[in-house]
């Protein structure tokens, strides 16, 4: 299984899509933390400037890295499909399930560096530009667990990724398919029924971030253990949907 | 090291087709065997049920009583060269055998190895994307040697290659053939078999027309005739004296002109269904088999 994953961090090395990716999910998170601390003290913004939460909602802009790795996974799979690498890598490993299980394996720990290098970055930009728009620095406890959360999250979403790509195939297809329920339906949900919108992996995150009402006004989220437990057991049942389609279907 | 490919009553229905059905032969080591047949007749779906990337409907594609997902180590075992096998363009030569090399724990130096083996050692760093169909072919053929296996199942390997890239690859699978390994080979250019194979199987609408050694399927120049009749035919051949051996259980080759051989026929009311003149290479033999003009 090392030997597996090995190969599958080296298949993420040598081509040149995880690093655009990483440069996205920086930018990303730049926009998000100056967003963030601009819009703070603003007419209608519940967070002030010297919220001792400003920082910790700073720093989780880091957790839009998540998308990009969950882009990353669904890219990883539907292009051995796309390229034809799927016929060599199964019959390198014609056990199809350890191939699936190395790829969400390498995906979980470059999700993890793509966190902690998010992470820096957000704290880094955070403590920079709070002070200049005269705001306070707080390095309490829940910065701390919005960090903790950030790594969860973006460490959970490549493996979903996998599975959305070993389920849909189409590349474009599940791209889009990924990007609009994000963005659009999960947003939805959790806006207008919190009550349903809280049981989504977009609300299992959020409960995650323990942000609470701080970031939002979105209404009730899970505790944070209960949005753990959400997510974990989204990716674990994606992952065996994921990985069962693909063993069972015929590579023409 | 040898090893022989046993395919047993190996079937594929693809809906209502059938693109496999009931194969049943037997492929040796130390021998080239050429898989030929139409376009359409089932090679590749037959080669990918082989490989586990096909399931069956039913019967069953063994290496030594052995199906390819139960061997211990794929890669060090059979080496395999299939025609809609991918490379990602962004990656480069090196660095897609890398990748291989890694996941089957083979080590690093057999990569530049087979790079020089097939003379890639001088582009490997560049992309694959920008390489031509024949470094592709060749490329592929580097990973089917990876791990210096004792079978190979190549799909169509002369594709794409120039004349020096065919002349080298016939020697060089011949090479690997006296070594003792099993080769399996597709085509449908014909002259390429007849130059590289021992044995052939003929393949038509997914079913077994022949198979055997080519030399037994050459012959020289004659008619071949096929008959709802064959066991009196062959008799009032005989009887004229004339040299005939059976394909199969209504074709005979006969060692005459077509004339003479339709107008014995003719005497004796032997209805025909087909009367065709043949040079006795394998071509003509794989046409009559085959029944179609095109391969």
């Amino acid at each position: 299984m090392t030997a597996l994953v090995r190969a599958e961090l080296l298949k993420l090395r040598t081509v040149r899509l995880p690093l655009w990716l990483l440069v996205t999910a920086l930018l990303l998170t730049a926009l998000s933390v100056v967003v963030t601390v601009l819009t703070a003290g603003l007419e209608g913004n519940p967070l002030e400037r010297d919220d001792p939460g400003l920082f910790a909602t700073a720093v989780s802009s880091a957790s839009g890295a998540n998308i990009v790795v969950l882009i990353l996974g669904i890219l990883t799979l539907t292009q051995e499909y796309r390229f034809g690498t799927a016929t060599p890598s199964f019959l390198v490993t014609p056990k199809r399930g350890r191939v699936v299980a190395a790829k969400m394996l390498a995906i979980a720990l470059v999700g993890l560096l793509y966190a902690l290098i998010c992470s820096v970055v957000a704290v880094g930009l955070g403590a920079v530009l709070i002070p200049v728009r005269d705001g306070v620095v707080s390095w309490d406890g829940q910065v701390f667990e919005v960090l903790a959360g950030v790594v969860l999250v973006t460490v959970l979403y490549g493996p979903i990724g996998i599975a959305v790509g070993a389920l849909v195939r189409n590349q474009i297809a599940a791209v889009v398919g990924a990007l609009a329920w994000m963005f659009i339906v999960e947003q939805l949900v959790i806006a207008l029924w919190p009550e349903v919108g809280k049981w989504t992996p977009g609300g299992a995150s959020t409960a995650i971030l323990q942000l609470g009402d701080l970031a939002t006004t979105r209404g009730d989220l899970l505790p944070a253990w209960g949005g753990v437990v959400l997510l974990v057991a989204y990716a674990a049942v994606l992952s065996v949907v994921g990985a069962v389609s693909t063993l069972r279907r015929d590579l023409t | 090291m040898a090893t022989t490919l046993l395919l047993e009553g190996l079937t594929k229905r693809f809906g209502e087709t059938l693109a496999v059905d009931h194969l049943t032969v037997t492929i040796q080591p130390g021998r080239v065997t050429g898989f030929l047949g139409p376009n359409g007749a089932g090679k590749t779906t037959t080669l990918r049920m082989l490989l586990g990337l096909v399931r069956p409907t039913s019967g069953t594609a063994t290496f030594d009583g052995r199906r390819y997902d139960e061997l211990t180590s794929p890669t060090r075992e059979v080496g395999t060269l299939l025609e809609a096998t991918g490379f990602h363009p962004g990656r480069n030569a090196r660095d897609h055998l890398r990748v291989l090399a890694t996941a089957a724990e083979l080590p690093r130096s057999r990569v530049e190895e087979v790079l020089a083996l097939v003379g890639l050692t001088a582009e490997a760093g560049r992309k694959v994307g920008g390489y031509s169909l024949g470094m592709r072919q060749r490329l592929g053929l580097a990973a089917a040697l990876l791990g210096d296996p004792a079978v190979l199942v190549l799909d169509e390997p002369a594709n794409g290659l120039d004349p020096q890239g065919i002349r080298w690859l016939r020697s060089f699978l011949r090479g690997l053939a006296r070594e003792g390994r099993t080769v399996l080979v597709s085509s449908h250019v014909l002259p390429e078999v007849e130059q590289t194979a021992d044995d052939v199987v003929v393949l038509t609408r997914g079913r077994l027309v022949r198979s055997g050694a080519l030399t037994d399927l050459q012959s020289g120049g004659g008619t071949t005739v096929r008959t709802p009749d064959l066991e009196r035919f062959v008799l009032l051949l005989a009887g004229a004296g004339l040299s005939a051996r059976r394909l199969d259980s209504t074709d005979v080759l006969v060692q005459a002109p077509t004339a003479q051989v339709g107008e014995l026929a003719a005497q004796h009311g032997v209805v025909l269904h087909q009367l065709a003149e043949t040079s006795g290479g394998l071509e003509d033999v794989f046409l009559s088999l085959t029944g179609e003009g095109e391969l």
